[in-house]
């Protein structure tokens, strides 16, 4: 079981490089045919061609920190996985990773955030939605991966007190 | 460390071997060597019972404290 979801675990990843690549390219075209985009993008009349440009940048680079967040999960992830594979799921430094991931999941909420306001302002800007929404769902996970990062902790700890117990 | 296990003397005084004290009490014979070498950490009731049981001893005869021993 626990291969197979490192498994699965390992071709997300994969697909998250790829759309970080993505956005890279689309940072990398904004930059370098600024100009032809700004000529070939329909905006609306309310909003120019070098507001969507910008809004484009930041989403890509939102895009890009998020990437790099999720990455962290996913490798924090797989060490875990591996501890466990290797019988020792306890160890003081998975309690570690688990905090790393709690992190991770804080910035992607955040992020989400700012993203929602990049597209509150294009939508009033250009009066069409977009269909940001907020979720809570995101931020209970937050306080729940702390939470067993802690239990994991001191599960280690207690752990370490038997080693040695005849 | 300041608490002595005196199981060499008390396996010695009974003409018994680890092994023989292993297969007696249930305990492996690792954790019978943690125990006499003076590396375990902590001892369950349970192992002590076993043990005093086995060798016919008290608590007491089996461990001594030491002041200073690290």
């Amino acid at each position: 079981m626990l291969r197979v979801t490192d498994r699965v675990v390992w071709m997300l990843e994969v697909l998250n490089r790829i759309f970080m690549a993505v956005f890279v390219l689309v940072l990398l075209a904004t930059a370098l045919a600024g100009e032809w985009l700004r000529s070939r993008i329909g905006a609306p009349a309310s909003l120019d061609a070098g507001t969507v440009i910008a809004a484009v940048r930041l989403v890509m680079l939102l895009g890009l920190a998020t990437g790099v967040a999720v990455s962290t999960i996913f490798r924090r992830l797989r060490e875990i996985f591996a501890a466990v594979r290797a019988g020792d799921a306890f160890a003081p430094v998975n309690g570690v990773r688990l905090r790393h991931i709690a992190w991770a999941l804080l910035a992607i909420q955040l992020l989400d955030l700012a993203l929602g306001a990049v597209a509150a302002f294009v939508e009033r800007a250009a009066g069409m939605p977009l269909g940001w929404s907020f979720t809570l769902t995101g931020w209970l996970a937050v306080l729940l991966i702390f939470v067993l990062a802690e239990v994991w902790t001191q599960g280690a700890a207690m752990r370490d007190e038997l080693e040695g117990t005849v | 460390m300041p608490v002595r296990i005196r199981l060499d003397d008390l396996l010695h005084d009974r003409r018994m071997t680890l092994t023989d004290l292993a297969d007696r009490v249930g305990i492996t014979l690792a954790n019978l060597s943690i125990l006499k070498t003076g590396k375990a950490r902590a001892i369950r009731f349970s192992t002590l019972e076993a043990i005093c049981r086995a060798l016919e001893c008290q608590p007491g005869d089996l461990m001594i404290w030491q002041e200073g021993e690290d």
